[in-house]
Formats: C-alpha cells, structure tokens, sequence
C-alpha cells in the first residue's frame, strides 16, 4: 500500500499547484472569510452616556424667552431651548459636584445658580456656560482618607486629592469637617476654618472675618434696586451688587439660625423671608436689618410668590398656603386640597397660580391664591419647582427628573 | 506504518472474533452492571454550576456572597385581577398567608425576606414635630377598612410603590434569596431544588387551583403506615404522579424518607383559600429550574418520535428487522453504559445537559448503520456472518474510530467554556463517545455473527441500483467534472459572501426578554413580564460592588465613597439600557432629605462625617446594600433588559467610570446580579469561540493529515466544514439565537460530527485514486459505495435532533434546529464541495492512465 507523498519535488509540486489554482484560491477566500466571520464582532450603536433629564433630581427651573434651565444634584445643570426639550448638559467649571437648588434669571442672558456648601454659579450666555461665583470650602481632615495596611490614618500628601471629581481643574484639598446640617458639636465646630480668600478668576469670596460654615444656598432673589440675594439654611444670606459677580456674607441676629427658603420683594418695596418653622421676616432697608412678623403656622415655608395683584403668597410643608393683600401685615390660610408639603411655585402670565410639591402634587387657583384645586397628584414624587406649558400642562421638576405632566394624569412623562 | 496498522486492525479483529463468545459474556454482563446502576442516575441541578467560577466578576461575587444575594433569588408576585386595587381583605389575607408560606421554603433566607407583611418594610412621615417610621402593616392587623385605609396611606409613604407594590396598585411582591448549600452529592441538590419547586408550585396552587390534593399511603412504608397522609398540596399531577418522588420526616424526626408518588392515593377536596381573582407570579432560579424540568418531559416524548422515526427509516434502507433492531439496540447500548458510569464517578445529569444521551443515541445510530451495510455488503456477496463481521470491522475500524475521535474532540473542545455545567457536559458527551468505539466497533461486529439475513433483504440488496438513483449519483458525479466544480465554486463564493455578512450581526448572550431557556410564551416568561412591567425595579440586576475596607469608622461617612457612589448612580441612569439604580448614596439622600423635612432640596450629600451620619438608617446592612460599617457596598443597577449588547454596552460603560474616577482606598467591582452573571457568561463564550474553533480545526488537520497523509485530502474535508460553519452563524444571526453557552458548542458539535462524511468519503475515494483511477471515477466509486449510508445517516440525525426543535425549551429547540441543519449543510458539503476541490487538486490524475479493470462493487 503506498501513501501519496506528502512531499513532491519542486517541478512537480509547481506544475500541480498551477494546475489546482482554482481549488487554492477558493480555499484562501473560505479562509479569510471564515476569519472575518469570526473575528470579533461589532457592537450595535449605542446612544453615549449622559445625564438624562428623567434620571437626575432636578430642584430648580427657569425661564426666559425660549431659554429653560433645570438645575440638580451633582451640580448638572440641563439646557433646552423648548419646555418639551430636548435637553442638553451645560459646561459647568468648577464642577464641584455639590447639589444645585435653584436657578432664576436676574438680566438678559445672566442667569445664577446657587446649591449646597454655598455654591453660587454665575452664567452670561443664557446658561450654557456656568463659572464659580461663590463657593465655601471644607478644611480637609485627616481621616477622610483610608488607613494604610498597618492602620495608620495619615494619608500620603496627594492622596486625597481623588475626592475631587476628576474633570476639575481647581488645585484643592478635598472638601470635609463639618457642616451644619446637623448643629455642630464642639470638638468638630473647631474644625473649620476659613479659606482664605481667592485669587483666581472664578471670584471666590468670603467675610474673612466670619468664617462661613458650607451651608446650602436654598434661594435666590433679585434684582432688588441693583441686589442680588442668595439665601440658605443655618440663616446663611449672600449678598451681591454687581450683579452676581461677587457676593458677600449678611449677618442678621433677628433671624439666626433658621434655615431661608424663599424671598421676595412686596409692592413697597419691602423685602419678605420665608422660612423655617412658620419664620417670616421683613426688611424695609434693602435686607440690612429685618424683623421678624407673628407667627401664623409653626411648620416651615418652602416657597413664596408675589402675585400680579400685588398679593403674597406663601407655602409650605403639609399643603398649609398663607396670603397676605397687605405687604405682609397679615396673613390668611387659603383653601387646599390634601396635606403633601408644597416646595415649588409659578405664576402664569394670566395669574393663574400653581403649586407642586410631595406626593406629585400639582395644584392651581384662578381666584388670587384663595382656593386651589388639585390638577394632579397619586404618584409617589416629590416636584420642587414647576413652569407652565399650557394652562393644563406643566413643566415639573424633581426626584423624578424633568417631567411633563398633564391635568388628571396620574404620572409624567419624560420631556 | 501504515501497514503496521493495518496488521494491527486485522490482528485486533481476528482476536475479537475468535474470543467473541467470552467477549460476548464479558460485554453483557458490563451492561447488566451500567445497567443496574444506570437506575440510581440522579438529576444534580445547581446554580453553582451555571456560572464561569473562574471570571473576575464571579470572584467578586463569591468574595461577597455572605452579605449580598447574588443572584439565586425569588419573587413571588400577587396579582389582583378583580375590581379596584389590592386594598381589600381577601388581598391581603392571601398575600400574609403567602409571605408565611415563604418563609417556610426550605433555603430561604429569613432575614432576607419582604414584602409589605414583614417588620423590615417599614414607612416614614412627616410632620411638623420631625418624622416618624413604623410597619407599613400595623401589629394585630385583621384588614378592616380603617386598617386598609391605613395601609394605603403607609404604603405611599413608605417608598416601596414600584418595589414591593406594583406602580399601578394592582399587586404587591414577595423578595426572598435562596441558599443553596453545595455538599458535592447530586442527590442531596436534587432533594432541595424539588422541595423548593414543590412549595414554589403550593404557593401557586393555594390561590390559583379550586381543589387541594391529599396523598395517602397505598401500603405501609415503614416507618409510615397504610392510609397515612403524607403529603398535601395544591398541584394536579395527574398521570405524571408515579414520577414525583415525595420527602417526609418519619415521626420523631431524622431524615426526610423518599416516597415515590406509584405508592400514594391521592384524593382532590375543594381547596378553601382558592381565588379566582388571584394570580401568582413567580421567578427565580429554582422556579426556572422546576418549569426546565418539566419541560424536559417533553424531551422524553421528542426521543420516543424520534426513535421510532429512526427505525422506520433503518427498516426502509435495509429491508432487514434483524440489523434494525441490532443497530438500535447497539446505538442505546452507550447511553445505557454512560447513563450507568455517571453515578460510579459521582456525576447526575444536569437539567441543561440531558441532551446529552439524546445525541449519543443519534452519533451511534450513525455508525451503527455505516457497520450493517458494510456487513450485509459481504454477506450478499456470499460471505458468512462470521467473515462479513470481520471484514466489515477491517473496513470500518480506522475510518469509525477517526470520527469517533473526532466527535469525541468537538465534545472536548466545547470544555474551552469554563463554566462547570459545560465541563460536565463536555466530559459526559467525551465519555458517551468513547464508549461507541466498544459498543459499536466490538460490541457490533459480535453481535452480526450470530445473525442471519432476511431472504428479503438480501434480494433488495443484489437489485442493482434503481436508474433513478443512478441519475442522482450521476448528476452528483459531476460535482467531480473540473468544469462543473468551477460552477459549484462560484454558487458556493455567492453562498459565502452573503452569509459572511449575515454573521457578522450575530450577537453573543440573550437576544429577547424573558428567561432565555424558556420559550417567550411559557408560563414564567408571562409572570416575568407580568412582574417587569408593573415595577420599578425589573428582573435584570447588575450588582456593582464598592469595596472601602481601609476607612475609620463607617466608610458610608466618608464623602469621597459616598460621592463617587453618588457619581456612579448617576452616570449610571444616563447609559443606556439601564431602568434605574438603587444605592446606599440615593437612599442615604432620600433619609438627609426625610431628616430636613422632606425637602428635596436638602436631598444631598454633605461633606463632614457628622453630616452624613444624618444619613445613616439608609446604611444599615439589613437593607442589604451595604455590609457592617460599609466595608464593602452594592450599587443595583436595574436593566431594561438582558440582551448581550445591552450588557455589554452598560458594563463598557462601568469599566469607563471605574476608569475615570480613581478613588484612594476605594475598589469598585464588576459584577453580581444575575446581570452580572451573564456579563461573565457572555465574556466567557466569546473569549472561547476563537479558541474553541481554532482547537476543533486544528485537531481535525492534524486527524485528516494522519489519516490521508495528504494536505489536498485535509482540505478537501476541512474547507466545506469552514463554510459550514460561516453558515452556522449567518443562521444564528438571521432567526435572531444569540450566541451563548447552549448555542456556542453547536458549531463544535456539528464540525466534529460533520467531519464523519468527509472522512468516511475520502477514505474510499483514497483507496480508488491509489488504485489509479482519475478522481472523478474514484468519487463515484466512493458515492456509490458510501454515499448512500452518508446521506441516509444524515437525514437520520437530523430528524433525531430535529424534533427537539418542538420542545418547550428554548435553548433545546435552538440547539435542535441548528444542530439538524449542521448535519445536513455538512453532508452536502461532503457530497458536493468536497468532490469539486478534488476535482482540481487531484486534477492531473485526471490524465489518462491506462486504466486497471476496476472492481466494480453491487451497492445498493
């Protein structure tokens, strides 16, 4: 029995390889073909990650003209140019990842932002480009970062630079101590310390002689006469005069500690705070001194409107609703339906009110404030802020996003 | 060499027909003892086994599975379907009985469970003196309608809307994770999946069957008497009751006795808990297992069409009852063996790997018919039994134990995958195909001594072949025809180009929603859905784990791990695919928010340690998103879905995050979540399919180039198989069967059974080239002599496995009609391919020679 050589003599091999040249290139093409086919394999396309407007915690809305900005946590700050959308991220720089709480357009084009640790962000393009107007440091603290295997807790010098988010090019220690959120003990109020001012560009500014605790800014009011006021809890109040360039710390004894959710200037000229626990404060002197008014709830304040009436109107938590046609001399409760707290507000052009808050409430009055009727409510959300679409379609802002919710729905939709 | 071999072959066959009679003696009295122990066989299901242990993302889910769940969990789903929402009494009476019968679920973990019955869901509200937290259901709750009213009111306040109760209030749910203790013994994992999948079933039943079923002894079972209950529950099983096997403790305790179901009465009385306007849900792992269980059932019935399928067939090709029977009692004879040696080396057979014996039987029906018609060959020709059954094995041996070799290899190569249900499956399918070569090479030729063919047979194979038949051998004849070859080239590169491109869409893992095992209609995939679609959260979870062991104190206090958590969460809500995330860092804020008012503008994360301790109910480990003191901390991301890009494009994206966002002392870590596994099943079938094809070819050059010691004779075999191949995955993409740990080892399969006509063909038509024939003579010759039994074998097992293709599994039935159509497109490949490269790489032969008379052969 022979085998077939598997080697041939050169002539040979080369006569018989031309002559089977159809079956060889066959062969290569299967080859390549089948290396192609298995190679590895494309992804289909995907859409690239960002923030989407219905998975973020959006806390503020403002408007002006076509322009709608929507401020939230981690400091995102969405653009559109519609109610409907299509939202688009903002550049923020310094991105400081502290949450954002409100935003209002205070000139054409010239919009603030403020948010926690006394973050304030100025923008003068109609929001697409946000810089750093205010920002309270926290001193770095030993133990924030991790024990080295032999358990000691002094971190390397640089280590603890990662706190920073990544895509921030100011050169500082990472945030820490305390806050006031909860009122400091003694061990840690003696922790903090103020930054000394800043020299750079951004504007960051503080009373070097009242070390300033990082509290959240949780308002923003103006222009009043040429001042702009940034307010917040622990009774924190900014002021500014150049128009949101640079902000200085107020100090007001008659309001102390309360936390400051809301102001607004009344027909006189007056200034009105709205606050913790039932607070209400007025101002005749541009915000210099302030007295405090009788107290007509003991709950908090969360929001307050000043109506084209001339009428005020302030809300808060568990559905209570005040108005007040006299500069704030006196205060009726208004007619509400339900008992979800209320932290957002707006007035139409037509002075229609309407007011959203807990439990995806969402509800309106045609009468001035007396009575309001609920258009929406059952879902579990908690909406802070709101702009009118239509006269029964909203723009709502909260832990849910951007939504757009209609009269009688029982959920939103995503702009 | 080639002659020593030779000498070998005739040396081994002359002893096995010489000793046949002790052989024979020796052979049956193995089958008796595979036999005997064939019946202890047991089913070994786990989840264990079922994922890549070796993957870096199952490391981390083994280093973390003490504190998290994994994957191995339950939902158990009460849906109301009468009027209004599920605020009424006969609810809620059934939604307590049924969170109790949970907790009574052998495995479960009992600190793990909820639903809104249990003390851990619990609701905030607020008020102006601070807020409050209690049960969502009161203490000595009876569901009065001020109670109701009350439970209502909780519930919105309590954040479980989506969670534990369904966005449209038409259901609530029941969480619990199962435990499942690996002792290494098969029986043990079956006795624990069957009780869990038996009260799974009584849950079910309790709401949803109008009779209860009692169980009593038909005779005494010591220690049991006759007539004692031994069981009830709320499943008909109906005919299938002498299948089911029963676990009772006998009286005083010890361990639970098995009772098979043959042994008990059962007696249907109206069952009082009984709801029409209740429907239960339920998804998890151990139900998944229960329904592929059932449905293997099924699979039983698919064999015995098949079977019978197959012998019809035999009977029609040989006219013979005898060498029918013969070749299907030899073909049943391996997986009697393998079916016998599985419990001596310690192994059952797992749900997803009990086709196993199915292709055994249909490989062996293959051969045996290869083994028969050689035999009948001679013995038409005058032979005696004895004589045929030696020269059928001197033909058969080298060529059978080569495709043996090489089936044998494609089980092997599958072993690439690692994951441990494939290793079993590979070693099982190996071993079931090893043992052909004594079943069928030995067993076979012994048996045909002692047969004696039919007269009618006989007669059927002297007619020479019909002139029909000769008209198809001739037009495939052509096929050889250097001329005609070029037209099969070009009809074969159009075939290619257009199936290249069509593979290039197949995707590896899922491509539908819905447990991929099972079809999209079955039961589990309606409650799947039912379940997706009316909450929140889904049934698709990627577990990111964050690992911050080094911190003082509580590491949830530190910001930097708070606030790259934060970070994460919200990246992750903007990839698409995702559904939403839940981590210590959102409801950390949710509890800072609850803590100052339940303003949402306080809802952040402060940056000192006093502030965050604000935060701390939402660390506390029984939620189970963190361990104690934050050591290690899961981020759940629900997905939409889980097909393969899905996940692949989310876990990308995680990679890009950890990537960017390097945080000292923190280790972010892929991946838990059943998510998670599949993301490392997914990289572990696409990091093998290189390998394994790369494997299975090369091993197969190798094979054909000892065999033929000819690179033209490798690519002839070898070239079809390639394009087959190419075609196999164009098949996948096109009818939309993504590429996944019971899909991947077709492509394997299918080669290394494949390669069998190739081999058998090119074997003969070796024999007639060396004989000096031109090679278009030699493949005629060749077709003649074997292509029949190709194409007959082929159409056999592609009906064997084909009727998997009803099956209502789905990966069975995907595995069925992909394995039938590589049987087929192989088998064309070998009969038309394979002739038209031979035609121009052995063209020269084709020169004129003077031609030696040849011996013609009358085939059939």
């Amino acid at each position: 029995m022979k085998a077939e050589p598997i080697f041939v003599a050169p002539a040979a091999a080369q006569r018989r390889a031309t002559g089977s040249w159809p079956a060889l290139l066959f062969t290569v093409i299967v080859a390549a073909a089948a290396a192609w086919a298995f190679s590895p394999r494309p992804m289909p396309p995907f859409a690239p990650t960002f923030v989407h407007p219905d998975g973020f915690l959006a806390n503020g809305l403002a408007q002006q003209g076509k322009r709608v900005i929507a401020v939230g946590e981690q400091g995102e700050i969405l653009l559109a140019d519609d109610l409907q959308g299509p939202w688009r991220q903002a550049s923020v720089e310094p991105q400081r990842g502290s949450t954002l709480t409100q935003v209002r357009f205070v000139g054409p084009g010239v919009a603030i932002a403020v948010g926690h640790d006394g973050w304030v962000l100025r923008s003068t393009d109609g929001g697409e480009t946000w810089k750093e107007a205010f920002f309270i440091k926290t001193k770095p603290q030993a133990d924030d970062a991790p024990a080295g295997p032999g358990g000691l807790i002094a971190p390397p010098p640089g280590a603890s630079t990662s706190a920073e988010p990544p895509d921030s090019t100011a050169a500082e220690p990472p945030p820490d101590a305390s806050t006031s959120a909860e009122p400091p003990d003694s061990s840690s109020a003696s922790a903090w310390n103020p930054e000394p001012p800043s020299t750079d560009d951004s504007g960051t500014a503080d009373d070097a002689a009242q070390p300033l605790l990082p509290d959240p800014l949780l308002g923003i009011a103006g222009p009043f006469d040429g001042h702009l006021f940034a307010i917040g809890g622990f009774g924190l109040m900014l002021r500014s005069d150049d128009d949101g360039k640079t902000w200085h710390h107020v100090v007001s004894d008659t309001i102390g500690d309360h936390h400051l959710n809301a102001m607004l200037r009344a027909a006189d000229g007056s200034l009105l705070i709205a606050g913790e626990r039932g607070l209400l404060a007025r101002s005749t002197d541009s915000g210099q001194s302030w007295t405090v008014l009788p107290q007509v709830y003991d709950g908090s304040f969360f929001g307050a409107l000043a109506l084209p009436s001339k009428t005020l109107l302030v809300f808060g938590m568990r559905g209570h609703v005040f108005r007040s046609t006299d500069k704030g001399q006196t205060w009726q409760a208004s007619t509400v339906p339900g008992n979800a707290s209320l932290f957002g507000g707006t007035v139409t052009r037509k002075g229609q009110v309407v007011l959203v808050g807990a439990g995806s409430t969402v509800m309106v009055s045609d009468d001035d404030g007396q009575t309001f009727r609920a258009e929406h409510s059952g879902a579990a959300h908690d909406y802070a802020a709101v702009l009118p679409v239509t006269t029964d379609r909203w723009l709502v802002a909260g832990d849910a996003g951007l939504q757009l919710v209609s009269a009688g729905e029982t959920d939103g939709d995503a702009p | 060499m080639k002659t020593t071999l030779r000498a070998c072959v005739d040396g081994i066959s002359d002893f096995l027909i010489g000793w046949r009679h002790a052989l024979a003696v020796l052979f049956l009295a193995m089958t008796v003892v595979f036999g005997w122990s064939a019946t202890r066989v047991q089913l070994d299901p786990g989840f264990m086994k079922q994922i890549p242990i070796h993957h870096p993302y199952m490391q981390t889910m083994m280093d973390h599975i003490k504190h998290f769940s994994g994957a191995n969990s339950l939902l158990v789903n009460l849906r109301w379907k009468g009027k209004g929402d599920i605020y009424n009494k006969p609810f809620f009476e059934a939604m307590r009985k049924a969170t109790d019968d949970v907790f009574l679920i052998p495995g479960v973990d009992r600190t793990r469970v909820s639903s809104i019955f249990t003390p851990n869901t619990y609701y905030i509200e607020i008020t102006e003196d601070g807020f409050k937290g209690e049960p969502v259901v009161p203490a000595r709750f009876s569901a009065t309608p001020e109670q109701l009213a009350r439970v209502r009111h909780n519930v919105s306040l309590s954040g479980q809307v989506g969670l534990l109760v369904s966005n449209d209030y038409k259901s609530a749910l029941i969480r619990a994770d199962l435990q499942e203790v690996d002792t290494g013994n098969p029986a043990e994992a079956e006795i624990f999946y069957r009780r869990v999948i038996r009260n799974l079933a009584d849950i079910r039943g309790q709401f949803e069957s109008p009779h209860e079923y009692v169980y009593t002894l038909k005779q005494d079972h010591p220690p049991f008497k006759a007539g004692q209950e031994i069981d009830h529950g709320y499943v008909d099983y109906g005919w299938s009751l002498g299948m089911q096997a029963f676990y009772e403790r006998p009286p005083g305790g010890g361990e639970p006795i098995k009772i098979k179901g043959s042994e008990l009465d059962v007696k249907a009385v109206a069952n009082p808990d009984y709801n029409p306007d209740v429907e239960v849900n339920i998804i998890g792992f151990a139900q998944l297992l229960g329904d592929v269980i059932n449905g293997l059932v099924g699979v039983f019935a698919f064999f015995a069409v098949a079977f019978v399928i197959t012998m019809v067939l035999l009977f029609l090709y040989s006219r013979s009852l005898r060498l029918t029977l013969v070749a299907l009692i030899v073909a049943l004879l391996p997986v009697l063996w393998l079916l016998g040696i599985l419990p001596m080396i310690g192994f059952g057979i797992d749900p997803m790997s009990i086709l196993v014996p199915f292709l055994i039987f249909s490989i062996g029906v293959s051969h045996a018919v290869q083994m028969t018609n050689a035999w009948r060959h001679e013995v038409v020709r005058g032979a005696t039994a004895v004589d045929a059954s030696r020269a059928a094995f001197r033909k058969l041996f080298i060529p059978g134990a080569v495709a043996l070799l090489t089936n044998a290899l494609g089980f092997a190569v599958i072993m690439f995958i690692d994951i441990p249900i494939v290793h079993e499956l590979g070693i099982t399918a190996c071993l079931g195909v090893l043992l052909m070569i004594v079943t069928n090479k030995m067993i076979l030729p012994i048996i045909l001594t002692h047969i004696r063919l039919e007269q009618r047979s006989r007669e059927n194979s002297l007619k020479p072949p019909s002139t029909r038949q000769m008209a198809i051998w001739k037009q495939m004849a052509r096929c050889a025809q250097p001329r005609f070859a070029l037209g099969v080239f070009a009809v074969c590169l159009v075939l290619l180009f257009v199936t290249t491109h069509a593979s290039r869409g197949l995707v590896i893992g899922d491509t539908g929603t819905g447990a991929p095992e099972l079809r999209p209609t079955s039961r589990y995939n309606h409650d799947n859905g039912e379940i997706a679609n009316h909450y929140n959260i889904g049934t698709d979870v990627l577990s990111v784990i964050v690992e911050a062991p080094d911190f003082a104190g509580d590491s949830c206090l530190h910001y930097p791990v708070m606030n790259l958590i934060d970070q994460f969460e919200l990246y992750m809500r903007g990839v698409q695919g995702v559904r939403s995330v839940t981590s210590v860092a959102g409801i950390g804020k949710l509890v800072i928010g609850a803590f100052n008012e339940g303003n949402p503008r306080w809802r952040a994360l402060p940056r000192s340690e006093v502030g965050l301790s604000t935060g701390s109910k939402a660390f506390d480990p029984a939620l189970g998103l963190n361990t104690e003191s934050c050591r290690a901390i899961q981020v759940l991301v629900f997905m939409k879905n889980h097909e393969g890009a899905t996940i692949a494009h989310a876990v990308d994206q995680v990679k890009d995050f950890i990537k960017a966002h390097p945080v000292d002392g923190v280790r972010m870590r892929l991946a838990s979540g059943n998510v998670g596994v599949m993301a490392a099943t997914n990289e572990a079938v696409e990091s093998a399919e290189a390998k394994m094809l790369l494997a299975i070819f090369g091993a197969l050059a190798l094979l054909c180039l000892l065999t033929f010691r000819s690179w033209r004779a490798t690519l002839c075999v070898l070239v079809p198989l390639t394009m087959v191949s190419i075609f196999c995955n164009a098949l996948m993409a096109t009818m939309d069967i993504g590429l996944k740990v019971a899909t991947l080892p077709v492509v394997a399969l299918g080669v290394g059974v494949g390669v069998d006509y190739g081999i058998y063909l090119f074997e003969r038509i070796q024999h007639y080239l060396r004989d000096g024939q031109p090679f278009g003579e030699a493949f005629r010759e060749a077709m003649l002599e074997r292509g029949t039994a190709a194409v007959f074998t082929a159409i056999t097992m592609a009906i064997g496995v084909g009727t998997w293709t009803f099956s209502a599994l789905k990966f069975q039935a995907d595995m069925g009609l992909l394995l039938s159509f590589m049987f087929l497109v192989n088998m064309l490949g070998a009969i038309c391919l394979l002739p038209a490269l031979g035609a121009w790489l052995f063209r020269e032969r084709a020169a004129p020679q003077p031609k030696p008379a040849p011996h013609r052969v009358a085939e059939a």
